[in-house]
């Protein structure tokens, strides 16, 4: 019998709204698109001496709608001090991406720093429309950096 | 030359009709590839994205001769496209879909390998040979044709080992998802053997992650068979035991399957092992030499 209040709260949450979502010990926060991204962008936050706080699989086409409930669950997690976004945007263009992105920290009132690394189709442009915003996002294209910069902010 | 796929590929669309079918086979017609038909039951006659429907595999093959499928239909009906493909005489056959039950998987595995077709993935980006023929989900224009063939597990790691090989001057031969499921079609073992003997292929690089053998059984392969370098990056070392990590396969179970134990068992086996995400690129630059 599956009983979802036996399973940790922000999983159970999670499965409900078909995100992949592992929690973790660290305090930093990971969306991520895809599976395999998803852990190796936990494993450059161990590398350059931070600790991740869940593993999370937005999924192929990180909607506003996807992304907010996916901020909603790793906000959960007292713990969290930070966010790393990490999206490569294959078929999906990074300006459309970046919209969403900057839609759902509206919506969900989020009010720790967020580091946001984008790359693929049309990467500058989503960059641009991040940095342009009027909430406190980190927007870093290089996946070494973004991590370094999530690291120091969780510190 | 390259792998798999070339400009010679001449492919047909199971589930052309659909969203994921349509969406996918519009990019892949805008990148260059072939397609000659697509396949949706029930509305063979009609035209789609200016290509002809058929109702079958079957009568796609009488019809306009294709030599590859890939196949964009719900997890449920995989099973019989793929068979029903196979039998119709197609030889590579691509899924992209996610979400195939195991003991399908089992069945069909057992079947293609009788009648001597080859299947990529499922739970798969596909196959790529930039310049020529992009059969799958990836974005085409993070690809440039060169010297590194790239085999993954997975998706978004395939893109990050491209980007940074595109970014390099490497380029790629041919791209291979080989899928995050239990049972894939194709193994990294049936793909180096194919980059071994290609030969616009300088070096091979092999992205992995927990769970399964997949990558010690490659590792052995590559000591006793492969020439070519071999680089490596294994995804998951921070990952927890007994967690399933998004694909189905991920899971660290018993102790058996982590990175580590990959990572030694690749490294004692002369593959060069990248250890982080981000410098994969810069390994391939080191063990060239430029």
């Amino acid at each position: 019998m599956y009983d979802e209040t036996q399973e940790d709260s922000q999983e159970a949450e999670a499965a409900k709204n078909d995100l992949s979502y592992v929690s973790l010990e660290g305090n930093i926060g990971c969306m991520v698109n895809g599976a395999g991204l998803a852990m190796g962008t936990m494993d450059t936050i161990k590398f350059f001496g931070g600790n991740p706080a869940n593993f999370l699989d937005v999924g192929g086409t990180a909607t506003q709608e996807r992304v907010a409930k996916a901020f909603k669950i790793i906000l959960r997690d007292p713990d969290v001090k930070v966010v790393l976004v990490n999206i490569f945007g294959g078929i999906v263009r990074c300006d459309l991406i970046a919209e969403g992105v900057l839609a759902a920290i509206k919506e969900v009132d989020v009010t720790i720093p967020v580091v946001v690394r984008l790359e693929g189709n049309n990467a500058e442009l989503g960059a641009k429309i991040l940095s342009k915003a009027d909430i406190e996002i980190e927007s870093i294209n290089d996946l070494a950096d973004a991590a370094k910069k999530a690291v120091e902010l969780a510190e | 030359m390259s792998i798999l796929v070339s400009e010679d590929t001449r492919l047909i669309v199971q589930g052309f009709t659909g969203s994921q079918g349509t969406l996918h086979s519009e990019q892949s017609i805008q990148y260059g590839t072939n397609i000659v038909g697509g396949v949706t039951p029930g509305k063979g006659g009609q035209e789609h994205l200016n290509k002809p429907v058929f109702n079958s595999v079957e009568e796609a093959v009488a019809e306009v001769d294709p030599n590859a499928s890939i196949i964009f239909v719900p997890a449920k009906f995989c099973k019989d496209s793929i068979l029903e493909a196979a039998e119709a005489g197609i030889k590579l056959i691509v899924c992209i879909t996610e979400g195939i039950p195991t003991l399908d998987m089992l069945e069909v595995k057992n079947h293609i390998d009788n009648i001597g077709a080859r299947l990529i993935g499922p739970n798969c980006p596909g196959v790529i040979t930039p310049g020529e023929a992009k059969l799958g989900i990836m974005p085409g224009n993070i690809h440039k044709p060169g010297s590194i063939g790239i085999i993954s597990r997975s998706g978004t790691l395939t893109y990050e080992a491209v980007k940074q090989t595109t970014d390099l001057g490497f380029g790629q031969s041919s791209c291979v998802g080989i899928g995050g499921d239990p049972i894939p079609g194709s193994s990294f073992i049936d793909m180096l053997k194919l980059f071994e003997a290609d030969d616009q292929t300088e070096a091979i690089v092999m992205v992995g992650e927990i769970g399964g053998t997949a990558e010690e059984a490659a590792a052995e392969y590559i000591k006793n068979n492969i020439k070519k370098p071999v680089i490596s990056y294994i995804a998951g070392q921070t990952a927890p035991e007994g967690k399933r990590m998004g694909h189905a396969g991920a899971i660290i179970a018993g102790g058996k399957g982590t990175a580590k134990d990959k990572i030694d068992k690749l490294s004692k086996c002369g593959v060069h092992v990248a250890d982080n995400l981000v410098s994969i690129g810069s390994k391939v630059a080191e063990v060239l030499g430029r």
